[in-house]
């Protein structure tokens, strides 16, 4: 059952995103990656409906210089003004695809992943800033985690004051979390929100 | 306490709170106590000190007694209202004299002499002997002011002394007085300086005329002379006599009929100011001058010092993810200390100090706020955009603007946020992901371009690239890189940058219109000219800015006249509003159509053109193209470059050369068109043109009457040389007629 939904969800977007194509490639390539970050790891496969046919408009995905952005599509009419190689930025970035066809996400989709989020840490004040320089979560600035996570899913993670701070991939299942040593990684860190300070130039 | 009602019935009474403190109070007392009602307890030892007072006392009773004519008060009452009395000389001053001198300056204010009385006072406790009499000056100030009755003591006191003893007194007086003068006299200049601190200020001429000692230092401020001059460029001058010269100099300045030196006039005081004001505070002397021009000299001293310091750290709140109320709590509870921005600004906060790095709290990182001049505000303010709009940010860079008006908007509508650096675009990439803004464009034009590009926005925001003479305080390297060629590069871009900008508006727009001008700069080249400009080349109209502080921006200035609504834009100065100086103005466009030239007018006649003519033509047609080619800003831009250029230089001065060299590469007798476009076809046109090159000659000059001159347009002297005058011109033209006439004939 829920393999079937995730399957219906994924040839949804896989639609859209093909019809949108701003360059002629291989659609499927881009999105093997698009679809093992998004769904599979993240598993916000079931809200992408959410993300797209929202109540003041219809939102897409657009693929322009190996960057995913989801722009509203009026933006989009206004956007195709504007010449490709002048083209910076449009709505929102969500994450681009490295040179070996992997889709990355960005911490600027941190906004839309983190309603979403089904899986869920919280980060003691101690290690919040250790986090935020891109290191691992540790078990001893576990705060809280959703129960019933499994290894290696993707959560996102919280302050304890919840002001989400990024996102990583859970190292251990949450019953492991529990009778690990405190110095042992709970969580692997993949982006946190001080990259807009320490990363700028890669943002774009 | 109270004037007692008579006289006669005298209390004594003990010594203050102060005297008590003093060394030998117990003495003193008992003192009072022998004089007057004998105690029932018999002190052998106080009744011999209470004796050796007694012979002292009589000495200073004498100067007392001298001082009395002089100093007395001239009323009925000077009978028993004795003044404090001046002491006798001291042999050394104790610490207590200290807390004596400065209680007895509260009560001595209104008394005359001050010197005098302080030294007198200096002198009051030393020795045993001495302490009658303190006790009665002691007794005497405390109660001088508040009890007169105390002052009979001492009349009574003096009618006690012989006549032989009074003089006896005042010749031992006299002496000490002459020892002491050399003290005295100190004190007094002490007093008479500091006096003069405050009135040279004040220029009270009275006041003057009693402190002569050091009045010609401070009074006169004289220049110095040219070898004084060439000294001081050799050596290293101290920096405090700089300032000090400063401030004398505009003092003399500020009031010239009554301070200036005779047969100096007002020149030779500003040129050592400016000198002065460039070595001291590191400008370069066109800078200087240029301030100068804008600024009143006492306001000016006020911009140059608050260019020195740094403008309070301020930041915006982000409402589309919090509010300020709480963001305020967050930080505070890190430790920051701040305060909301004004009455002007809802979502503004300064920061007075922090134990975090501002700009890397989490909660700076969540987004939740944006470091941002208080400066920066305005602009968007003023534009104040609504939910739903297309807004245009031409120069976002690094997108605070553009952020904030995504933050009014509320995520509604698009905004494009473009820039011309690529480099620069990263920070508004940055900023725009960080602030969770979804609805915006951010693309990499020259802002010239965008016309073409993409146009029909219903409100623009130029804050277009300046010399940063307003924000000197963030840069201090604009004090002396900025130069004549940087200011009119500025303004010329700026001007091309306007024009874009207001054709990219869409008129009919319901809800917009609006176009915002800004710079950072505080020049009028820059500012209210750009302006003025664009009032004249497009139909646009100034309208209130809606920002209710700031000052106004001038119609006139030095030579210039302006539009007079230019009163409707807005400066802010960093020495008057505590925020970078900034030049903000609001046009709104009521029409889309650009406006025609007035020069292409009339029938063009292919007449052979007589020399002169023709040379007329030549000079005149400079000014033609620069109308004509406002025209072509429309049109589709040619892949050749002239027409490019034509179009970009607003001012004409391209236009001009692509005229000269059209008239010097062809045959200006052959009408063969050149591959440009229509403009050019119309200058070839209008050199033959013989009849109406008198029109057109006035047309065009009642258009440059109301267009200003730049620098750029003003004919060399070669050139200028090419016309005629009018009266030339009209008898050469009878001539001609008279000899067509009689050709014909």
């Amino acid at each position: 059952m829920l393999v079937d939904a995730r399957l219906y969800l994924t040839s949804y977007v896989l639609d859209i995103v093909c019809l949108q194509m701003a360059r002629d490639l291989q659609c499927s390539e881009y999105l093997q990656g698009l679809k093992k970050s998004l769904f599979s790891v993240h598993s916000i496969g079931e809200n992408i409906k959410l993300l797209v046919d929202r109540p003041d408009g219809t939102y897409c995905f657009r693929l322009h210089n190996d960057r995913v952005y989801y722009i509203s599509e009026r933006i989009l009419k206004l956007a195709t003004n504007i010449s490709r190689d002048k083209l910076v930025s449009v709505g929102t970035c969500f994450g681009k695809f490295t040179k070996t066809l992997k889709f990355r996400l960005h911490i600027t989709a941190l906004d839309f992943l983190a309603p979403y989020a089904k899986f869920k840490v919280w980060v003691k004040p101690g290690q919040e800033q250790s986090f935020l320089y891109g290191n691992h979560v540790l078990k001893s600035g576990l705060g809280r985690i959703t129960e019933n996570t499994n290894q290696y899913q993707g959560v996102v993670v919280y302050s304890m004051s919840d002001v989400p701070l990024g996102f990583g991939v859970a190292a251990k299942s949450t019953q492991e979390c529990r009778r690990v040593d405190p110095m042992s990684i709970v969580v692997f860190h993949q982006a946190d929100i001080g990259e807009f300070i320490r990363s700028e130039d890669t943002l774009t | 306490m109270g004037r007692k009602l008579d006289p006669t019935t005298y209390v004594k009474r003990g010594p203050g709170r102060k005297s008590r403190k003093q060394k030998g109070a117990e003495t003193e007392l008992t003192k009072f106590i022998t004089e007057g009602d004998s105690d029932s307890s018999y002190n052998p030892r106080a009744e011999f000190i209470a004796g050796k007072r007694a012979q002292v006392t009589k000495k200073p009773k004498v100067t007392a007694v001298k001082e009395e004519p002089n100093k007395g008060f001239t009323d009925e009452n000077s009978e028993w209202l004795k003044p404090a009395k001046r002491k006798r000389e001291a042999d050394h001053i104790d610490d207590d004299d200290d807390d004596d001198s400065d209680s007895q300056w509260e009560q001595e204010e209104d008394e005359e002499g001050e010197g005098q009385k302080k030294k007198g006072k200096r002198q009051l406790i030393e020795n045993d002997d001495d302490d009658d009499d303190d006790d009665d000056d002691l007794v005497d100030d405390y109660g001088a002011s508040e009890d007169s009755g105390e002052g009979e003591k001492e009349g009574e006191s003096d009618e006690e002394l012989l006549p032989i003893e009074k003089a006896a007194k005042k010749q031992k007086k006299l002496q000490e007085v002459m020892d002491q003068e050399t003290d005295d006299d100190d004190e007094e200049e002490e007093e008479e300086e500091d006096k003069d601190g405050e009135k040279s200020g004040d220029e009270d001429m009275d006041e003057e005329d009693t402190v002569q000692v050091n009045i010609d230092e401070m009074d006169t401020f004289k220049l110095p002379k040219a070898e004084d001059i060439a000294k001081e460029g050799v050596m290293l001058v101290d920096l405090q006599t700089i300032h000090q010269r400063i401030k004398d100099n505009v003092d003399v300045l500020s009031h010239f009929s009554t301070k200036r030196e005779g047969g100096k006039d007002r020149a030779e005081y500003l040129s050592l100011l400016k000198k002065d004001l460039s070595t001291y505070y590191s400008y370069n002397n066109f800078l200087i001058d240029k301030l100068l021009e804008i600024f009143p000299v006492s306001e000016l001293i006020d911009f140059l010092e608050a260019n020195e310091i740094q403008r309070p750290v301020t930041i915006r709140t982000n409402t589309l993810k919090t509010r300020r109320r709480d963001l305020a709590q967050a930080l505070i509870n890190r430790g920051v200390n701040l305060d909301p921005l004004g009455k002007w600004s809802k979502v503004g906060l300064v920061i007075f100090d922090s134990s975090v790095p501002i700009g890397a709290t989490p909660e700076y990182l969540a987004g939740h706020y944006m470091l941002q001049g208080a400066s920066s505000f305005l602009p968007v303010m003023a534009l104040s955009p609504q939910e739903g709009e297309t807004i245009l940010d031409m120069s976002s860079a690094p997108g605070g603007k553009a952020t904030y008006i995504a933050q009014l908007m509320r995520n509604t509508g698009v905004v494009v946020a473009n820039d011309a650096s690529a480099d620069r675009l990263k920070s508004v990439v940055g900023n725009i992901h960080r602030l969770g803004v979804t609805n915006s464009v951010v693309c990499n034009y020259d802002g010239r371009q965008f016309p073409k590009v993409m146009g029909g926005f219903d409100r623009v925001l130029l804050d277009a690239p300046c010399s940063g003479t307003g924000v000197i305080s963030k840069d201090p390297a604009v004090k002396t890189s900025k130069d004549e060629s940087d200011i009119q590069r500025s303004a010329h871009l700026q001007k091309e940058l306007i024009l874009a900008a207001i054709d990219s508006v869409n008129a009919e727009s319901p809800s917009g219109g609006y176009l915002v001008y800004c710079t950072c700069s505080i020049m009028v080249e820059e500012n209210e000219w750009v302006v003025d400009y664009a009032l004249k080349k497009r139909n646009v109209k100034l309208v209130p800015t809606g920002l209710d502080f700031g000052k106004e921006g001038f119609t006139r200035f030095k030579e210039r006249r302006f539009h007079p609504s230019l009163k409707l834009s807005r400066r802010f100065y960093p020495h008057s509003h505590n925020m970078d100086g900034f030049f903000v103005a609001k046009l709104k466009k009521f029409s889309n159509t650009v406006p025609t030239t007035t020069v292409d007018n009339g029938a063009v006649e292919e007449t052979e053109p007589s020399g002169d003519v023709k040379v007329q033509s030549d000079s005149f047609d400079e000014e033609k193209p620069f109308k004509a080619g406002s025209k072509n800003k429309s049109k589709k831009q040619k892949p050749d470059g002239k027409p490019v250029v034509s179009q970009a230089t607003a001012n004409g001065k391209s236009a001009k050369s692509i005229a000269k060299k059209t008239q010097k590469n062809e045959n200006p007798t052959v009408p063969k068109k050149a591959k440009m476009d229509n403009e050019t076809e119309k200058v070839d046109k209008e050199i033959n043109k013989s009849n109406i090159v008198k029109t057109d000659k006035e047309t065009s000059k009642e258009g440059s009457r109301f267009q200003k001159k730049g620098d750029k347009q003003r004919k060399s002297h070669i050139q200028s040389k090419k016309r005629i005058g009018k009266n030339k011109f009209n008898k050469l033209k009878k001539l001609l007629k008279n000899e067509f006439g009689n050709e014909h004939l």
